[in-house]
């Protein structure tokens, strides 16, 4: 800036100079013009003549005044900026320039220089040079200024216009090079819509830009971004083509398992059915039951209406499946509860919850009504039962409880309804209303619940053991121990009657340890004979309260030498689902300690296929009722539970098999393991031992159960 | 058939003629009055210096008179062309110089002096004859055998009374070394300013220009007449009395400023002896007896 300022001053000087110069020059020159005409004008006297002159001169653009004295310095004629007398001088000095002086003068506008050159005026008259006067030419400072202003202006004009023409001139070529190119990529690139296909071809203005012979880095550019274009329109039109093919697909694989879903709403709907429904007696079970009757209590307390809960058990019904097999025993229980449910009103409830056990919920009948309602009950039952070539008669004891004077609670009313039964049951009266009466004969049931213990140190109890085979290999891979209690005074004792007891005592822990001790030492005594026979095992749900249950189980196996793969252990659906935290938790450390855990009675309880995803089983049993009279709906729940429980990497057990179609239908269908009294029932250790001896399934004879079929 | 239609173009005539003769009421009132300018100016200048006072004129003749009276400008290029138009009756009344009275006067005697200028409340004015500042000339005799510049050669002082004063003091003009007539006044003055005469004779005027009378010196004076305005021969006497009343007031200087002169005064042929002498004489300077006879027709 400084730089700049000094130099530009340095020009201003140098142009002031010279301007100076050549101005001051040219009045120089312009007297020799004028001088001719002055002095003839002079030497004819014609001041007239005079101002016409100097006005001609001061015309002259750089002449700021011009005057005309006679030899006796008079003035004679004058124009513009002239000194005379009049003006006061402050300064003079002369100049370069040949009779040039440069002169301040005092004005009433302040000071004032002027430059003044003077001249001679003569005349030459016939060869005699006579002096007349003289002229003087003045130049005003300002006039030099102006002209250096002009002409400053003039340049500055012109660079201007230069600068403007050059700019113009590189802005025309930055706009053809660059800008648009540039705005030409820059609208093709906004043009692009990751959303719109059509943004892409659309976008062709940019080839209109682009120059094929040009090969700076912008055309680059621009054709690379083409290229770009291009590929990314071929890509779409790939994905598109894939996108419908993948929609094709889809669309083809949604009207599959639309199908699948059909089938599989059909089947879950058959499963939500099976599940609060007993599928042998089409009755509710015993979760629509809990249901019902908790619902029941409710309406009951709020209406302060009377209700009666009923318990019913078949008299001696094992005895018939003992006597005519399990097939009599179902049609025996289908018949009976056929005849109960037509004995009550719709308004009624009654459930088979297990076994040869029913209950009814009767809302608003007394404690009258519901002995009557007992006692048409087994009016209905006592007609004799034609079954194949079997005539059997049905007996039932019947216990009565009533809400609210027997109990306010779900669990109060039935289980007193229940004692009521036993008492009915003891009593061989038919039915019986709860009294403390029967409480106190229930106080001697638990008595005998209580001699479990003792029994077990007594060895009252014994191990009977049901032969599990495989379904592909027709080998013998296990068995299943089921307890028998072998009591001196009511003979033996099923599981049923006592299990249920034990739970509810507690003691049934001592009784899962017994269990567990024979059962292994049983295996271990197979093991050194030389068989490999798996045993499994129930475990109740109350064994997962033990937070060491793995580790206790896992003990005691090997302190009988065994390998936690030779013992399976069984829990019930029903256990799981009662309590699914403990007992997930519970079965996930079993299987970390190596046994394999079986979901035993696959399809009573109220679970859907989800639970196979969040319990660590590694087998099913598929309960023995969907095996019994299968239809087609049956099956088709049968073979789904198969084919998820194999996609699940879980194997299935059939229970209940006792047919050789059904044996031959499961291995058609895949199922894994068979288990029933086709091959064979429960049996006490030493007659299984003869059975392995002779059974065919244990010689691994391959065309066994085609012979047995 | 003939004779009724002279009958009845006799009676539209009668009726028509004096109607068609008869001028407009305005036009009836105006009286338009030729004045006669000459001189050596141009015209937009005689116009300028004269408009004045003819306009006062008319304006005083129209309230006098009492009708529009219309001075009509005629100009002329030069003395002998002014001279001859108020000879010839061309103009109404024309402003002159002594001379050119005197001479007018010679060739017809029923022109009349309307009046005279008046300078400085006198009806003369004066010239001068001159030399150089540094001449060794300091009377008119001192001139014999030298040059000299002469006016106009119509002029009064340029030519008639000045070569009178040469003549009176013995100097014919062939006692002059050389001499000229040179037209105007200023240009004698500057002719010998210039040396290129040693002495002429121009009005006094002259000298109020400071170069001039710086450089020049007067050797005698010459008292002059001042301009007659004179009327034709035949203007009417009532006319003439109105534009002598109607000068004769005019005291206005910005009226009387392109004449120079103050105002005008009441003059007669007898105010112009004095010239009419110089040029009775003239020829005797010019030793020319036969001549003057010639100039005077």
């Amino acid at each position: 800036m400084v730089v700049t300022l000094v130099v530009t001053a340095f020009q201003l000087l140098f142009e002031y100079k010279h301007v100076k110069h050549t101005i001051l020059s040219e009045v120089v020159d312009l007297r020799k013009s004028f001088s001719g005409g002055l002095s003839a004008a002079l030497w004819d006297y014609s001041p007239a003549q005079l101002d016409s002159i100097l006005s001609g001169m001061h015309q002259i653009e750089k002449v700021s005044g011009a005057k005309v004295v006679d030899d006796q310095d008079s003035l004679m004629a004058s124009v513009g900026s002239v000194v005379t007398q009049d003006i006061q001088v402050t300064a003079l000095s002369t100049m370069e320039q040949e009779h040039t002086r440069e002169i301040q003068i005092l004005t009433d506008q302040g000071k004032e220089t002027l430059f003044e050159h003077r001249f001679p005026i003569e005349y030459n008259d016939r060869g005699n040079i006579q002096l007349l006067g003289y002229g003087y030419i003045y130049v005003n400072h300002k006039t030099i200024i102006s002209s250096i202003v002009y002409t400053l202006t003039l340049i500055i004009i012109n660079s201007i216009i230069k600068t403007l023409a050059l700019w113009a001139i590189f802005l025309f070529f930055i706009n053809k090079v660059l800008v648009r190119p540039l705005n030409a990529l820059t609208a093709a690139t906004q043009a692009l819509n990751p959303d719109d296909p059509e943004s892409l071809s659309e976008s062709k203005s940019l080839e209109g830009t682009l120059e094929a012979n040009r090969a700076d880095e912008l055309n680059i550019l621009a054709m690379k971004f083409i290229e770009m274009r291009t590929a990314i329109l071929n890509r779409i039109d790939m994905i598109q083509r894939q996108n419908e093919m993948l929609d094709a697909r889809v669309e083809e694989r949604t009207r599959e398992l639309s199908k699948s879903n059909v089938a599989l709403t059909k089947v879950n709907s058959e499963l939500e059915h099976l599940s609060l429904h007993d599928p042998l007696t089409g009755l509710p079970n015993r979760t629509l039951f809990s249901d019902r009757l908790n619902h029941q209590l409710h309406i009951a307390k709020r209406y302060q209406n009377e209700f009666i809960v009923l318990s019913i058990d078949l008299s001696k019904f094992k005895n018939i499946n003992d006597d005519f097999g399990h097939q009599v025993g179902d049609k025996i229980l289908k018949e009976t509860a056929t005849r109960m449910s037509g004995s009550l009103r719709k308004t009624d409830t009654i459930a088979r919850m297990g076994g040869d056990e029913f209950a009814a919920i009767l809302p608003g009948a007394d404690a009258i009504y519901g002995k009557q309602i007992a006692q048409k009950l087994l009016t209905a039952l006592a007609p004799t039962i034609r079954c194949e070539e079997h005539s059997i008669d049905a007996y039932a004891n019947i216990g009565i409880a009533t809400f609210p004077e027997h109990g306010t609670t779900a669990e109060a009313l039935f289980n007193n309804a229940d004692d009521a039964m036993y008492q009915a049951k003891r009593a061989e009266e038919g039915f019986a209303l709860f009294s403390t009466k029967v409480n106190k004969t229930l106080s001697k049931q638990r008595k005998l619940c209580d001699q479990i213990p003792q029994a077990i140190q007594l060895n009252q109890f014994e191990l009977h053991y049901q032969p599990i085979v495989s379904l592909q290999t027709n080998q013998l891979i296990g068995v299943e121990a089921l307890v028998r209690w072998n009591h001196p005074n009511f003979g033996m004792i099923p599981p049923d009657e006592f299990i249920g007891l034990a739970e509810k005592s507690g003691v049934i822990d001592q009784l899962t340890h017994w269990v567990l001790e024979t059962a292994c030492s049983q295996c271990r005594e197979w093991q050194e004979q030389g068989h490999e026979i798996r045993v499994s095992i129930n475990l109740s749900r109350r064994s997962f309260n033990n937070t060491n249950l793995a580790k206790n189980l896992q003990q005691t196996v090997r302190n009988h030498g065994l390998d936690t793969s030779s013992i399976t252990l069984e829990v019930t659906e029903t256990a799981a689902i009662s309590h699914p935290e403990t007992v997930i938790q519970g079965i996930e450390e079993l299987n970390n300690s190596g046994f394999t855990v079986s979901l035993d009675d696959f399809g009573t309880g109220y679970s859907s296929f989800s639970l196979l995803t969040k319990i660590a089983i590694k087998q099913l049993k598929i309960d023995k009722d969907f095996l019994v009279d299968m239809n087609e709906s049956s099956q088709m729940v049968v073979q789904t539970i198969i084919e998820l429980a194999h996609k699940l990497e879980i194997s299935v057990v059939a229970e209940g098999v006792e047919t050789p179609e059904l044996l031959s239908w499961l291995a058609d269908v895949n199922c894994d393991y068979a288990q029933g009294y086709f091959v064979s029932k429960p049996l006490p250790v030493e007659t299984l031992n003869n059975w392995l001896q002779e059974s065919e399934w244990f010689q691994n004879k391959p065309d066994s159960h085609s012979k047995a079929a | 058939m003939y004779k009724h239609f002279k009958k009845n173009l006799a009676i539209a005539a009668s009726i028509l003629v004096p109607l068609l003769l008869t001028p407009a009421v305005g036009l009836t009132d105006t009286l338009t009055l030729k004045f006669g300018l000459y001189g050596s100016e141009r015209r937009s200048s005689l116009d300028e210096q004269f408009n004045p006072i003819l306009t006062e004129l008319e304006n005083r003749l129209s309230h006098s008179m009492g009708k529009k009276v219309e001075i009509e400008r005629v100009f002329f290029r030069d003395y002998q062309q002014g001279l001859d138009a108020i000879v010839n009756g061309d103009v109404d009344f024309t402003r002159t110089g002594p001379a050119t009275y005197a001479l007018a006067m010679q060739r017809n005697n029923e022109l009349s002096i309307i009046a005279v200028e008046s300078k400085k409340g006198k009806k003369k004015f004066e010239g001068v004859i001159v030399a150089g500042k540094h001449s060794d000339i300091s009377q008119v005799s001192d001139i014999k055998n030298r040059s000299f510049a002469f006016g106009n050669q119509n002029s009064t002082i340029g030519r008639y009374l000045s070569q009178l004063h040469l003549l009176n003091a013995g100097i014919t003009i062939a006692e002059l070394d050389n001499y000229d007539y040179l037209g105007q006044h200023d240009k004698v003055a500057v002719a010998v300013i210039r040396n290129q005469y040693e002495a002429g004779a121009f009005k006094i005027g002259i000298l109020k220009d400071k170069y001039i009378a710086d450089r020049v010196k007067v050797i005698a004076k010459i008292d002059t007449p001042t301009h007659p305005w004179t009327a034709r021969e035949g203007l009417a006497k009532e006319t003439i009395n109105h534009i002598k009343a109607a000068l004769l007031g005019i005291t206005d200087k910005s009226v009387l400023k392109g004449l120079k002169r103050d105002g005008f005064l009441a003059g007669d042929d007898s105010d112009y002896t004095t010239i009419r002498e110089a040029i009775e004489k003239n020829p005797l300077f010019l030793n020319e007896q036969h001549a003057v006879a010639t100039d005077a027709n």
